[in-house]
């Protein structure tokens, strides 16, 4: 069976916005977020995609987007298949999936803590790895990294004592910061 | 009689029973664990948010860091998504190098967590063999690539440079003596009674439970089904190698260490393959200049099978000098995680390390 078959049978029942084919057995489509739990709930029971390999997600802050990717596959047709939505920046919630893919139970808790997507139902979604973090979303698009390390920490003046007595100025020893970034 | 019947115990962050640094918080009453949550965070090191911030070339010195005993399915799937959204071909030659470079690797990491398996059950001599056993792959790498632990050396476009002379009699040689040390593993573990009688019927997942909780690679397959992306969704030069996939029906820790020394055994089978069938050619196919590269926009999800199981990496590009986003899906993220946290549930306190080290979770992986 090839990928673009199980895309005409998901076509027969839902919107698919687009399609994006990159070979026989590998393509990613787009859907409403209403349909995404339908669709999901359909590719598990009809068509064998037992298997949810990873949730992604990409902050679009110019358009003002979240998008949400369901990588699944499905052993019985060696197919994947990535399902995208785009979820509201300002609102940014969603249904929780964890019912259907028991996975999916640490990729939203992830997801949470790195974008601040919140999802609805899942009683999991308590800090990981950032439990000692009261900033913003890191992942999010809008935080700066360098910003939040000038703000946070205090830059201190290296000129060791080994360097005055070689005669090496300060200037000499910091590096130069490189030009293509 | 102390009224308190039930109590917490914390094992890790720093831990021999524990791999890498990762903690297990543990209620118990008596020896039985009533209920395990995991505690990540002390590996993060923000690589995603990294990645964002760095050119394309210089982002493979930070991936094959986050698994630290198996490296190179990172930088080979790294590699591989900008190769997918490039369009672009690589050289046949740099195919079976690549395979050959991601067959050492799961050799070694195999043997790092036989050794450790074996340690929890009180077996001490089999770390050090399986670990000097595993000194000799690093020598390899270190002929091959410079390094040892990591080697940087899979890079978009196809592999840094072609093999050393003399290497693959090399990598022959040292393929020979893993494999004559193999049945003296299993006299040593395997038929050792007193590790038969702890791994045997411990922590046991069924088929369909495995399937349910996302279960991959070498845990998915000692529970009888026979799935490997090397198979399913192949890549490099596996369809040219003639391999099997090894699978066991058990699925309790006893399987999940056996599984690993039968991989061990068919890897070298490809090992093997891949010198004899290696055709001649170049290496690297031209790429841009890397300081100025900018791949196409797009997005791809590409997986490769590490010795944890099933990796993915999610790679969009904008276009640009550098990645909008990649997000890694490490295998032990489910392994890791709350499979283990349900594993642990109504085992025995002496049985945590063994649970954790058999399902081979790499905590690096799940904090990135």
């Amino acid at each position: 069976m090839k990928v673009s078959e199980i895309i005409y049978e998901i076509k027969k029942h839902f919107d698919v916005l687009s399609i994006d084919e990159k070979n026989e057995k590998y393509a990613q489509i787009e859907i409403n977020e209403k349909d995404l739990r339908n669709v999901l709930l359909h590719c598990k029971h009809n068509m064998n995609f037992i298997h949810l390999s990873a949730i992604s997600s990409v902050d679009y802050i110019k358009d003002n987007k979240f998008s949400l990717v369901y990588n699944l596959f499905s052993y019985k047709e060696s197919i994947l298949l990535g399902i995208k939505i785009l979820i509201n920046r300002e609102k940014a919630e969603i249904a929780t999936i964890n019912d259907i893919y028991h996975p999916a139970i640490f990729f939203e808790r992830d997801i949470h803590e790195m974008l601040g997507i919140n999802f609805i139902g899942n009683n999991h979604l308590e800090k990981f790895i950032l439990d000692e973090w009261d900033g913003p979303p890191p992942m999010r698009k809008d935080f700066d990294t360098l910003e939040y390390v000038n703000d946070t920490f205090d830059w201190y003046e290296y000129d060791p004592e080994w360097a005055k007595k070689l005669g090496i100025k300060k200037e000499d020893l910091a590096g130069e910061e490189m030009e293509i970034l | 009689m102390s009224e308190k019947r039930e109590y917490t115990l914390y094992i890790g962050p720093n831990h021999p029973g524990i791999e890498g640094n990762y903690a297990l918080r543990l209620s118990l009453e008596g020896d039985i664990i009533k209920k395990c949550n995991t505690e990540g965070g002390f590996l993060h090191r923000g690589f995603e948010k990294l990645m964002e911030q760095r050119l394309w070339i210089q982002n493979i010195a930070i991936v094959c860091r986050i698994c630290v005993p198996d490296p190179d399915p990172n930088e080979n799937n790294y590699a591989r998504c900008i190769e997918a959204l490039s369009g672009m071909e690589i050289p046949e030659r740099a195919k079976f190098i690549r395979s050959l470079v991601l067959e050492l690797s799961r050799i070694g990491s195999h043997l790092f967590t036989l050794g450790g398996i074996a340690a929890t059950t009180g077996i001490y001599t089999m770390p050090n063999w399986s670990i000097a056993a595993r000194d000799r792959i690093l020598e390899l790498f270190e002929a091959l690539t410079g390094g040892r632990v990591y080697h940087l050396y899979t890079v978009p476009g196809g592999v840094r440079r072609d093999l050393p002379n003399g290497f693959k009699d090399k990598v022959l040689k040292t393929m020979d003596y893993i494999e004559a040390r193999l049945p003296e593993y299993d006299s040593l573990v395997f038929e050792n009674p007193v590790f038969v009688q702890r791994t045997r019927g411990t922590a046991v997942i069924s088929k369909e439970t495995a399937l349910e909780w996302g279960v991959t690679g070498p845990n998915l397959r000692a529970c009888g089904i026979a799935e490997d992306v090397r198979k399913n969704q192949t890549y490099e030069a596996y369809d040219q190698i003639d391999f099997n996939i090894p699978t066991f029906d058990g699925g309790d820790c006893y399987d999940r260490a056996r599984i690993r020394r039968a991989e061990i055994a068919e890897s070298i089978n490809i090992v093997r393959q891949l010198i004899n069938k290696m055709p001649e050619g170049p290496v690297w196919a031209k790429i841009p200049n890397p300081l100025k590269w900018k791949v196409p926009a797009g997005e791809v999800f590409i997986r490769t099978e590490s010795s944890k199981g099933e990796y993915g990496y999610y790679m969009v590009s904008d276009g640009g000098r550098k990645p909008y986003r990649v997000n890694v899906k490490g295998a032990s993220m489910t392994h890791g995680t709350f499979v283990l946290e349900n594993m642990l549930k109504g085992a025995r306190i002496e049985d945590a390390s063994l649970i954790m080290f058999s399902l081979d979770a790499c905590p690096p992986e799940i904090d990135r």
